[in-house]
């Protein structure tokens, strides 16, 4: 502990007591309400510190320790702070980090805890708040590369709120086209591939098979859209099809398709499938 | 002579008694242990409360602080399915339990695929704040977790094996799992 202690004092004084210049008899004192100061401090502490270690590394804690006690009110130490714990299950210590960086900047950070609730925890209930009032912040805006509706679209599909889901899902496609219907065939896979998912809980087996078809005709190889399609027509007692699709389904996952989301190394997305799925619907 | 002989027999066989109710006792204690020794014993440590042992038995195995998801190492079932068997698992079990929040188990996986000792437990309530479930119910999610086997082997690209550490949460509603983690 005291061995910590000094490791941090030595790496908090050295690290900054040449940073913030322009006040020589309070060294320390910084300028935290200043927003140059804040983005020259993160771009010391994080971009070109704490970024430079591996997160499990306790230089990576060091550095975010460092910046919040130079400038508590800079949301991005808090948030880079609770990174390996969020990877590896502390949630107790994650999200009160968490949620102090959503206080300081939510704008910038309610979206990304939504994220962490719908995707990592499983939290569907906490997660739709968080991107309802995302929504508010910053009406029409993306998180890991999905709008916030398809996120709450997920979140109504794995609590079977069904209509709910639905109605997330068109405004996704909406704001993905800007409205043009020209533009539709842009949009996200993973959106045709839940809308498909989505319809298939719903017994609505046509409108499944379209948007299934929609999403492999963007990413073929797609192991959970051909699975779900399989599924589809092992309802329709269309086993031909059925085993067509899921031998597509298990060669492209021996391959190593899959999702295609950044954050599959951590969790499992809704409805993600494994080898085991697909093999225990072969009968093998 | 004979009847001095026959006093140490007669000694030998009053002796008897407390031995074989000293055995009994044994045999009853050895048989409870082994019926609990699958449960855990959370041993708490200010670095965190373990189910099992607080030392890590030292393998063979290399060690390069790796994490599951550093060597696609999560649980290789899909949430749903887990979720499917500790259900069935729990049905068998058939007890209630209360409480809404997140057990988690912390522990590494061996280069043979196996988990070792020292598996941390961790629970908070459904804010994410620390909270303790009934003993019981961490300890029927621990005899389940305990029943999962396939755990995938890292490897480098040369082919050695290593140990990498991985968790798997339960999420629970009203006292029952509603889903599983990673």
């Amino acid at each position: 502990m005291e061995k910590s202690l000094i490791l941090f004092l030595n790496f908090f004084v050295i690290t900054h007591c040449c940073f913030c210049q322009g006040v020589p008899d309070k060294p320390y004192n910084c300028d935290c309400s200043n927003k140059k100061v804040q983005n020259s401090l993160i771009e010391k502490y994080i971009d070109n510190g704490a970024e430079k270690n591996d997160y499990n590394k306790p230089k990576w804690q060091l550095y975010c320790d460092s910046l919040i006690a130079l400038c508590p009110n800079i949301a991005i130490a808090y948030q880079h702070k609770a990174i390996p714990f969020i990877k590896y299950g502390d949630y107790a210590k994650a999200f009160p980090l968490e949620d102090k960086s959503v206080e300081l900047a939510p704008k910038q950070w309610t979206a990304y805890r939504g994220f962490l609730k719908c995707i990592f925890t499983k939290d569907y209930e906490g997660a739709i708040l968080d991107f309802q009032k995302a929504q508010q912040l910053t009406p029409n805006n993306y998180e890991m590369d999905h709008t916030y509706f398809f996120y709450e679209g997920l979140c109504n599909l794995e609590l079977g709120n069904y209509s709910k889901a639905e109605d997330n899902f068109k405004k996704d496609i909406f704001i993905q086209s800007g409205g043009d219907i020209k533009k539709q065939n842009r949009v996200h896979f993973n959106t045709l591939l839940y809308i498909g998912i989505l319809y298939y809980e719903m017994n609505e087996n046509d409108k499944a098979k379209e948007y299934l078809l929609k999403c492999l005709s963007i990413y073929k190889q797609l192991p959970d859209a051909n699975y779900y399609l399989a599924l589809v027509y092992k309802k329709e007692n269309n086993s031909e099809l059925k085993n067509k699709y899921l031998q597509i389904a298990k060669q492209s996952k021996s391959q190593g398709y899959s999702l295609n989301e950044g954050n599959i190394y951590y969790a499992y997305y809704p409805h993600q499938i494994t080898l085991y799925e697909i093999n225990k619907e072969l009968g093998q | 002579m004979g009847q001095k002989k026959q006093k140490i027999n007669f000694r030998i066989f009053k002796s008897y008694e407390p031995f074989k109710k000293t055995m009994k006792l044994i045999i009853l204690l050895t048989s409870l242990f082994m019926t609990c020794q699958v449960f855990g014993q959370n041993i708490i440590l200010p670095d965190g409360e373990y189910m099992d042992t607080t030392s890590n038995t030292d393998t063979k195995c290399k060690n390069y602080n790796a994490y599951y998801y550093q060597v696609g190492g999560k649980y290789p079932e899909s949430s749903s399915s887990v979720l499917k068997e500790v259900r069935i698992f729990q049905q068998k079990k058939n007890k209630r339990y209360f409480g809404s929040g997140y057990i988690t188990f912390r522990f590494t996986v061996d280069c043979e695929g196996k988990v070792m000792k020292k598996i941390q437990v961790m629970q908070t309530d459904e804010m994410y704040k620390p909270y303790h479930f009934s003993r019981d119910l961490v300890n029927e999610l621990f005899l389940f977790f305990n029943t999962m086997k396939k755990w995938k082997i890292a490897k480098t690209k040369q082919g050695d094996v290593f140990n990498y550490f991985a968790f798997i949460a339960f999420k629970i509603n009203n006292g029952k799992v509603i889903n599983i983690i990673p």
